[in-house]
């Protein structure tokens, strides 16, 4: 099929679906190139349905990197919804971009974003759609190269089988590189086996079909090495491989598209800073994102400025891993006051610390009454808190909901997890409790208006964090934590929210996988496992036949706690923070130490080693890390 | 605090055909703020800015002469604001033209009674019995159709019904508690697979004493 045709067929078939405009394109600052004197055509393809994926921001900052680029075109490609999908089979028409209305498998490149787990039968699903075989080993010349990004690159194993490659790492730089590469095979006329080996040696970038992965007999990796013909002459590709970054933030989108439909997240969003100072130990973003790179204020400003004269949004979102670590914030938030107050336009500051001084920066950027403030405590007592490495003072945590609630904010929002090491059942209850207490200062303040929402998800033990060696809670214990927790928080005012066991073991399996994995998701993707994001899509029964038929035993993966010397299917990856570092902070956490943050004392993650020349060619105001001083 | 009425004319074209009436909206929240139009604002805890559309356009219909009120906290000028919005203006919607209002003349919702659709096939002709089946139609008192669950009278929401060529010519009521819909007469008249384009010519609006005034026709 082609542009005309499929444009052609749309407004005869579009009638018949859901929210048809998820499928036509034309929103504002969408960019159409002319096709054929674009050398370089990319597909930017977020695999779930468009109501999600324009809320990606990584996307939209490739969009216009690439779309800036005379030789280069970037289009929009999500996956169409169940009803939509039907009509496109019955009609014979492919996955299509939506500004060209192109065939995906028309484009030179095809960038899938794998931002987590549950997207990745998914992927296989658009490549399908796309009519693009699944396995990158089954791929001719005709076909695109097919790369995923995201985070889930950071384990890359899994999904092995499915990518030519895999960009591993800060996307803005590297896609300049990848599109060098694309302009010159199309000039060339070079083969898909050269270009591949070419991509291997961009920095960032992993072409799994290079390497090879051998076991132990128990079942462990052995190692992932590259094959003897991976490389030039008697030197097989590289290993391992380092992470991309950019060595200061570029200035960031201007000019996102503007859906015309309501997406998830609505609004401009701005990365103010990325990395993370804090070391949670569970938390993967704050260990695969370092080091940490902030936005300068005049540029954050500027660039709301002229992201609102292009798009009229009505909101804007401050993003970063944890906004209080800003160091500029409340001349942030001052500043922002300045330009923007009176202006009727919404400031959001997710991910602030557990302290009054949040509350009075979120009202400094407030413009309505009522509504939600949301905490992320983590766990309830102070003690499992030591072994995450959040500190949070229980007295600090009341206060804190104290000044939420007599500010007139009547619902707070409690993060919590369970699982975690060394829990037990006095530290589940703890989290009813300290709900029912967050509840008791919103009656002082608020009488029966005042609501808790509790969130309660279990904790994946990711690769590349100091909880990467321990066993996850097993179904059961799941469970039976989570019966506790609904038999101890009932009541008016009082609302929990738990993820349930199996949304959070898959998620667990597929983030801890090897590359034996990929028969796994390719049998259940064909069981008719797909949207498993979905909770009302997600079928756990098509995942247990598919561990069941390919005898891949789930548990093998979640359930071990791993022998400190046991090589993880991503050692292969070099995010910059190293294995004995992580090790050394899970030590410290079974001993219930705590670590400070990093901007005071550099504690030797590595980061600093791995990319000190690019921090030491930088002026000394962009410079990541702190000096170090002797003694 | 005072406040200053405009009404805007506009066309809602190809690109925008399949947004709903809230995703309308938005879009003119948001042309307007782009303009930096000094939009006044609804008091209270959840501030809203005065933007009133004229009657909700059903998803895939194309209009001509839509209405939209709008209420500014300065006086901007009826041509002075077509200047200001015409650089701001998305792909979707087109043909814009401002007409200013006193602060006290009558909403939207108390105006619009009716709309006038056309309707044509996308691919070839209405079928050759497509004209008895309008006079079979227009012959009846009632017209009982179902929708969401519910049945209703269909017929006296029709005002007027008339092939002109391919083009299948509607008057329908738009008021709150009966509206007409252009899916609904096709459907009534066994069209319903039918892939057809269809647009909203104009609204039809309440003047003085009884007369009614076009969309197309004012300002």
């Amino acid at each position: 099929m082609n542009p005309e045709s499929i444009s052609h067929i749309l407004p005869r078939i579009l009638p018949q679906v859901e929210k048809p405009s998820r499928y036509t394109g034309g929103e504002l600052n969408q960019s159409i190139k002319d096709w054929d004197s674009t050398p370089v055509r990319i597909a930017l393809l977020f695999p779930d349905i468009y109501d999600i994926g324009m809320s990606n921001l990584g996307l939209a900052v490739l969009y216009e990197i690439i779309n800036a680029r005379p030789e280069a075109l970037a289009e929009r490609v999500y996956l169409p919804w169940t009803d939509m999908e039907t009509v496109m089979m019955r009609e014979g028409i492919p996955l299509y971009s939506l500004e060209s209305r192109r065939p995906v498998a028309d484009f030179d490149l095809v960038g899938i974003t794998l931002p987590y787990e549950s997207l990745y039968t998914n992927a296989l699903h658009a490549l399908h759609l796309a009519g693009i075989p699944l396995r990158a080993a089954e791929r001719g010349e005709q076909h695109p190269l097919v790369i995923a990004g995201g985070h889930g690159a950071f384990n890359p194993e899994p999904m092995a089988k499915f990518f030519d490659a895999f960009a591993v790492g800060e996307g803005e730089e590297l896609i300049l590189d990848l599109i060098e590469i694309v302009r010159q095979r199309k000039h060339s006329g070079e083969s898909r086996l050269a270009t591949m080996h070419r991509i291997a040696d961009v920095w960032g970038m992993y072409v799994p079909a290079l390497y090879r992965p051998e076991y132990h007999t128990d079942g462990t990796i052995a190692r992932v090495a590259p094959t003897p013909e991976s490389g030039d002459g008697n030197q097989g590709a590289r290993t391992p491989i380092v992470k991309r970054i950019v060595p200061r933030l570029p200035p960031p989108p201007v000019r996102p598209v503007v859906p015309y439909i309501e997406t998830v997240h609505n609004r401009y969003a701005i990365e103010i800073m990325r990395g993370c100072t804090r070391g949670c130990r569970f938390c993967q973003a704050g260990h695969v994102t370092r080091p940490i790179r902030e936005r300068p204020v005049e540029e954050i400003v500027s660039s709301i400025d002229r992201a609102l004269s292009n798009t009229g949004y009505e909101e804007v979102a401050l993003l970063s891993l944890s906004s209080s670590d800003y160091s500029r914030i409340t001349e942030l938030v001052r500043a922002l006051g300045v330009k923007f107050g009176g202006s009727q336009l919404r400031i959001s500051l997710p991910s602030l610390r557990i302290e009054t001084v949040s509350v009075d920066l979120v009202e400094a950027l407030r413009s309505s009454r009522g509504g939600n403030f949301t905490l992320a405590p983590e766990a309830a007592t102070d003690s499992m808190r030591a072994i995450l490495n959040k500190p949070i003072a229980a007295q600090q945590l009341i206060e804190t909901v104290r000044e939420i609630y007599s500010r007139k904010w009547t619902t707070v929002k409690l993060y919590f997890m369970i699982g975690h090491p060394r829990e037990t059942e006095a530290d589940v209850r703890a989290i009813a409790e300290l709900a029912r207490a967050v509840l008791a200062e919103g009656r002082r303040s608020l009488g029966r208006r005042a609501e808790v929402h509790a969130g309660v998800s279990t904790l994946i033990p990711k690769a590349h964090t100091p909880f990467q060696w321990m066993a996850m809670d097993s179904r059961e214990r799941i469970l039976a934590k989570q019966d506790l927790l609904r038999r101890e928080m009932r009541g008016p005012g009082l609302k929990l929210d738990l993820t349930p066991p199996d949304v959070s073991l898959l998620e667990a399996e597929l983030a801890r996988g090897d590359r034996r994995l990929g028969d796994v998701i390719e049998r259940a993707w064909q069981a008719g496992a797909r949207f498993d994001a979905w909770s009302d899509r997600f079928q756990p029964g098509a995942w247990h036949a598919a561990f069941e038929e390919t005898k891949i035993d789930p548990a093998f993966y979640t359930a071990r706690e791993r022998s400190a010397d046991e090589i993880f299917p991503w050692d292969h990856i070099n995010v910059g923070v190293r294995k004995d570092y992580l090790r050394r902070e899970y030590e410290a956490s079974l001993e219930g130490r705590t670590r400070g943050d990093c901007r005071e004392e550099c504690f030797g993650c590595g980061i600093l080693t791995t990319f000190r020349e690019l921090r030491d060619a930088l002026p000394e105001e962009a410079q990541f890390c702190p000096t170090i001083r002797p003694g | 605090m005072n406040r200053y009425k405009y009404r805007i004319l506009f066309s809602k074209t190809e690109a925008m055909r399949f947004t709903g009436h809230l995703d309308l909206f938005r879009a003119w929240e948001r042309l307007l703020r782009r303009a930096q139009v000094p939009l006044a604002y609804s008091t209270g805890f959840h501030p809203h800015p005065k933007i009133q559309i004229g009657a909700a356009l059903p998803l895939g219909v194309k209009g001509d002469n839509e209405l939209v009120d709008i209420e500014t906290a300065e006086e901007c000028g009826a041509d002075a604001l077509a200047h200001q919005i015409a650089d701001s203006v998305p792909p979707g919607l087109s043909d814009i033209r401002v007409i200013a209002l006193a602060a006290d003349s009558p909403g939207l919702e108390k105006l619009v009674v009716a709309g006038d659709y056309s309707a044509e096939p996308l691919d070839g002709a209405w079928p050759t019995d497509f004209p008895q089946k309008i006079e079979l139609l227009l012959a009846g008192t009632t017209l009982p159709r179902e929708r969401r669950g519910k049945t209703y009278d269909l017929r006296p929401r029709i005002l007027s019904l008339a092939l002109d060529g391919n083009q299948l010519r509607m008057r329908l009521r738009l008021e709150p508690d009966a509206t007409g819909r252009p899916d609904e007469v096709l459907a009534a008249l066994g069209m319903e697979s039918l892939p057809v384009l269809v647009r909203r010519e104009r609204l039809v609006l309440r003047e003085s004493e009884g007369k009614m005034i076009g969309s197309d026709e004012l300002g």
